[in-house]
């Protein structure tokens, strides 16, 4: 019965244990109260009802959404200030001389030039780190995958930020172009270019990553750019401002930049794809 | 959470590392010796999942590496013998991205080992400002983030001073029930200090497995005479 | 460190969540066995209710193999915290006010105080096991807790404290207050039993 008592106060103070008196009556009670375990039957049934929700060890668990910001915002520590510098200075750049200028020109030139900073944001992103850093995120409960999305985040919100406010910019100087489709034509160029660079990086590293994309899209800025100076005279207007128009108005260019979009958003899943076959092997 | 090796083998090209090493380590602190090219590097690199081995399995808490890699890299440490660390990250940073990776919630326990290991006066510094020792010690900490079951730790004292020594033992130390401890070393020291059992290897093969104790008496291991030097200093 | 006897390694239960959490089906059964009865008991004397007790030991187990974070240093007053918790929701849930009429306690400021049970009720009450039920729900829930972690699980007041994320100074003061409040409502008990003997 004391150790009864003793159960019940310990840890009391001694006037809090005087102050409650005999309490034996109450510890002979509490004592006396005997539940059965469960049975055999009891512990099989539980066992089987728990049963769908043991852990399979290889198969991933999703992230819930707080976790993938947080996962993003980690991702900045891996960006040299650099980096933004140059992104922020691309806009300013653009701001500052169309402000004095009224021209469109080097707003367009920034934008024609963004995909190329989104693929070269994504071979900075992935460029290759040192080894030690590299093994030692693999080794983490986040896969390649998760890393590959939260730091294409980055790189897409930022130059997705830039160009937007220089397309707005141009819309502004020339409102006969109509703004959407001029999103839109940028836009799909931009997720193929970016795709494409993330999964060649995925698959064969960054300098592959890097040139390609620098590749295809210069040829198809240097054809566009042909077109507008063959036929800008005609019009009457700059070369700038005809191409502006064209590219806003034009229906191939709308359903070339559709479908960029989706070749851009099906490389983008084939590259995550991609990062987990690596992690579900050896490295 | 034993750790089970079966038969594992590894050559770089003509060169072989491992030989058919079989093991069976239950938790608990082992010292894996040898001299240079004796394969402590790559065995502890095939543990951490990071190279395949030509041969072999490997077990972790009764679940095979080969079908349970995200699990298992869950409840990794693993601190590689060169540590090339981004100039520009800081020792905190770094903990704090590899917490983050690793889904650790609490942010304390970034402080919690940085303090242990007497890293905190220079947290905030870069690595291009750091010392060799200051450099390992980062290592040696974001590997017991998450307060991992297998901690897999190369040349766990190299470049360190006294002090960061004590540091690293007081940590390793700590009790925490079912964690496995391998650790290579080339100081005698740290065998005694820290080990229960010792694993000796030699031209990949395992010559010794057993306590520290016994150790001492084996014969013609490579290892034994600067262990018996150092016990009659 | 794996404890061997007779042969057999004696895991402690924080190894045997942590390959419980790698999809083993043996280490669950471990626990299960070490913690199915206890927290059965526990929820069972929390709520009155033997049912709605085993439904919540089921969600505790299922919380545990869900739960994603870092695995607890100490197992056992983790996992005795999901069933508090799980207690707690009971207590506040809408199926539960529309079966008991319950009262907020002003005193204590919480909102899951079954109304108390008249006195005279323990002692229609046929065996021990159910006037020990009846006492315990005459109590306010949170010092129930403390009493049940206390005397039936045995945990220290420091765990006590953690388990139900009051200050060490509160769990002292419901454990005093819920003893003192049981040895008065037995005490009323006797006198009302000579009363009606007489």
């Amino acid at each position: 019965m004391k150790d009864a008592i003793d159960r019940l106060t310990d840890g009391l103070d001694e006037t809090q244990r005087q102050a409650l008196g005999d309490l034996s009556a109450l510890a002979y009670l509490l004592e006396s109260d005997v539940m059965p375990d469960p049975g055999q039957e009891d512990v099989a049934r539980l066992l089987e009802a728990l049963n769908p929700y043991l852990p399979v060890p290889n198969a991933p668990r999703p992230r819930p959404p707080s976790s993938w910001l947080h996962l993003i915002r980690s991702q900045f520590v891996l960006f040299e200030s650099s980096f933004w510098l140059s992104g922020a200075l691309v806009l300013l750049l653009g701001l500052f001389i169309t402000t004095i200028d009224g021209q469109e020109l080097l707003p367009l030139a920034f934008v024609l030039l963004s995909p190329l900073l989104s693929a070269a944001g994504v071979a900075y992103a992935f460029r290759p780190e040192t080894r030690t850093l590299g093994e030692l995120e693999r080794l983490t409960a986040t896969t390649t995958a998760e890393l590959l999305y939260a730091r294409l985040a980055l790189v897409l919100a930022f130059n997705l930020l830039i160009a937007l406010l220089l397309l707005f910019l141009i819309w502004l100087e020339g409102p006969q172009v109509l703004l959407w489709r001029l999103v839109l034509a940028w836009l799909g160029p931009m997720l193929a270019l970016t795709g494409l660079a993330l999964f060649t990086t995925v698959r064969w590293g960054s300098l592959v990553s890097s040139l390609l994309p620098f590749g295809l899209w210069g040829s198809m800025v240097l054809l566009g750019w042909r077109e507008a100076l063959l036929h800008h005279i005609a019009s009457g207007m700059t070369a700038t401002s005809w191409l502006l128009i064209e590219i806003s108005r034009s229906t191939p260019v709308l359903i070339g930049s559709m479908l960029a979009c989706l070749a851009g958003i099906g490389l983008l899943i084939l590259s995550g794809r991609a990062a987990s076959c690596e992690r579900q092997s050896w490295n | 959470m034993e750790l089970r090796i079966q038969g594992l083998s590894k050559s770089y090209g003509s060169q072989v590392a491992l030989r058919d090493v079989t093991l069976e380590l239950m938790p608990g602190t082992v010292a894996l010796l040898g001299p240079n090219g004796s394969g402590k590097t790559t065995l502890l690199r095939c543990l951490a999942s990071l190279l395949k081995p030509d041969n072999g399995g490997l077990w972790f808490n009764g679940l095979p590496y080969t079908q349970n890699f995200p699990w298992l890299r869950g409840q990794l440490g693993y601190v590689p013998q060169d540590l090339d660390l981004p100039a520009s990250l800081t020792p905190r940073r770094l903990m704090e991205y590899l917490g983050t990776l690793k889904n650790i919630p609490d942010a304390g326990q970034v402080d919690q080992i940085l303090s242990a290991l007497g890293l905190q006066q220079v947290a905030d510094l870069p690595f291009s400002s750091l010392s060799g020792g200051q450099i390992r010690l980062t290592g040696i900490a974001q590997a017991f983030l998450g307060r991992p079951s297998l901690l897999l730790l190369d040349e766990l004292t190299r470049g360190l001073d006294l002090e960061e020594r004590e540091h690293v033992f007081a940590l390793a130390r700590k009790p925490l029930p079912g964690r496995l401890i391998l650790f290579s070393t080339h100081e005698p020291s740290d065998v005694e200090r820290l080990a229960d059992q010792a694993i000796v290897l030699h031209q990949g093969r395992v010559i010794f497995s057993g306590i520290v104790d016994d150790l001492i008496s084996i014969q013609g291991a490579i290892f034994t005479a600067r262990l018996k030097s150092y016990n009659h200093r | 460190m794996a404890v061997q006897f007779g042969g057999v390694y004696l895991e402690s239960d924080e190894q045997l969540y942590i390959r419980v959490r790698g999809g083993d089906r043996t280490a669950l059964a471990g626990l299960v066995e070490r913690y199915h009865g206890p927290l059965l008991k526990f929820l069972a004397r929390m709520t009155g209710q033997t049912q709605s007790a085993e439904d919540m030991v089921q969600d505790t187990f299922i919380r545990i193999l869900t739960c994603r974070g870092v695995p607890p240093e100490h197992f056992r007053p983790w996992i005795y915290q999901i069933a508090r918790n799980l207690a707690r929701d009971y207590f506040r849930s809408a199926a539960f006010r529309r079966e008991t009429f319950y009262l907020p306690d002003e005193d204590q400021g919480d909102d899951w105080m079954a109304a108390p049970v008249e006195t005279e009720s323990l002692a229609l009450q046929s065996s021990d096991c159910v006037q020990v039920n009846a006492l315990l729900q005459c109590l306010p829930a949170r010092q129930r807790e403390v009493i049940l972690l206390r005397f039936y699980q045995e945990f220290s007041l420091e765990e006590i404290s953690t388990i139900t994320g009051a200050p060490l100074g509160t769990v002292k003061s419901r454990l005093f207050h819920g003893l003192r409040r049981a040895r008065m409502i037995l005490e009323q008990e006797e006198v009302n039993q000579d009363e009606r003997c007489h």
